[in-house]
């Protein structure tokens, strides 16, 4: 549904611009960017959980595309290609992250300044409401590990193929599969043990 | 799998529980990029446009030549130009530091009966000694025949015949 949302939307395909993009023709490049950039911010900002953050990402990825098109091969989508380039910008984002909170909070014991993180998991207002929101899966989203994460996403919101997957995390179809199953089943788990029940929704 | 989910309905509840996170995570909200964001990508790919084609002449000398100062470039690049610009007045059958043998230059002289022929080729016919006191005085000498006169300073009646 979400292809033939596209399709309807954009009526020129990749290739028709491509040969234009690779002599290094900015206006084509912006008819790819204009095609791919919703799906792209949507995937990138699911992944990383904050748009300021999604938002340079995908910059970054339409710049290194634009940088790397002569390395782009037709053995997969163009759009394919750019999933590729943001997940791996997304992926490195979230180790950047994981880096600097290692170090902050050495950082915060040390000066004796430590930051107070509140528990939001037994606040009140959260257990009265077992219907979910977007953020609350959004939140689930972001506890899983980036593995998973991508591939749910990829599969489960922005509706690509398995095949696709495959290609842009450079795993066999079944290990794709397998971790698209795992990140469900963890993504209710971890919903079910807030006291959310995927059955009721806002 | 089918037979065993007949008989389970744990499995049955988690397969739905499955399948309802599927669906409830395709109906999330599309988020968009803010407006602005087209704008500051089409500047970035402007500016990296223009980045790689100014880049393109310095990767091109870098790979040639990694280790040369540019300075040193610049200035071998004047002298290219130069000898260049020189060929390009002087001929291309006529490089600077390779002058023909006398009888080319003769050869090629205008097939009429006098010639001009240029000094140094004379002095190259002369032998050392006897060019002492000799008074070079133009570029060219008139060649008459195969057979040349130059004029013997010092001497202001003699004439010393060269013969090509």
């Amino acid at each position: 549904m979400l292809m033939a949302h596209s399709k309807t939307q954009l009526p020129t395909s990749d290739s028709d611009v491509l040969a234009d993009v690779m002599a290094g023709d900015v206006e084509a490049f912006e008819k790819i960017v204009d095609r791919h950039k919703n799906r792209l911010f949507n995937f990138v900002y699911r992944f990383v959980g904050d748009r300021e953050t999604a938002e340079d990402i995908v910059q970054e990825t339409f710049l290194r595309a634009f940088r790397r098109r002569k390395e782009y091969r037709a053995i997969a989508n163009f759009s394919t290609w750019l999933f590729t380039i943001a997940g791996n910008l997304a992926k490195s984002e979230l180790r950047r992250r994981k880096r600097w909170r290692f170090l902050s909070l050495n950082w915060d014991e040390e000066s004796e300044t430590g930051i107070e993180v509140p528990d939001e998991s037994h606040r009140p207002d959260t257990m009265a409401e077992t219907a979910m929101t977007d953020e609350m899966i959004q939140e689930a989203i972001e506890s899983l590990p980036a593995n998973y994460r991508k591939v749910i996403l990829l599969r489960d919101v922005e509706g690509l193929s398995y095949q696709e997957i495959a290609k842009i995390v450079s795993r066999p179809v079944g290990t794709v599969k397998s971790r698209v199953n795992r990140a469900r089943l963890r993504l209710q788990r971890r919903l079910k043990m807030e006291g959310r029940d995927v059955g009721l929704e806002v | 799998m089918d037979a065993h989910l007949k008989e389970c309905p744990g499995c049955v509840e988690a397969l739905n529980g499955v399948r309802r996170m599927r669906g409830r995570l395709g109906r999330l909200e599309q988020v968009r990029p803010s407006p602005d964001f087209t704008f500051a990508v089409r500047g970035k790919l402007l500016m990296e446009a223009a980045r790689s084609r100014r880049g393109l002449t310095a990767r091109i000398t870098t790979w040639l030549f990694p280790t040369v100062p540019r300075t040193m470039l610049a200035g071998a690049f004047a002298v290219v130009v130069v000898v260049g610009l020189a060929l390009i007045v002087n001929g291309p059958n006529r490089p600077l530091s390779t002058p023909k043998s006398h009888t080319q230059a003769v050869r090629e002289s205008p097939p009429s009966q006098v010639h001009e022929i240029p000094s140094h080729y004379v002095l190259e016919r002369i032998p050392p000694s006897s060019r002492r006191g000799m008074a070079i005085s133009s570029r060219t000498y008139k060649i008459r025949g195969d057979s040349l006169s130059v004029p013997h300073s010092g001497r202001a009646a003699n004439v010393q015949y060269v013969r090509f």
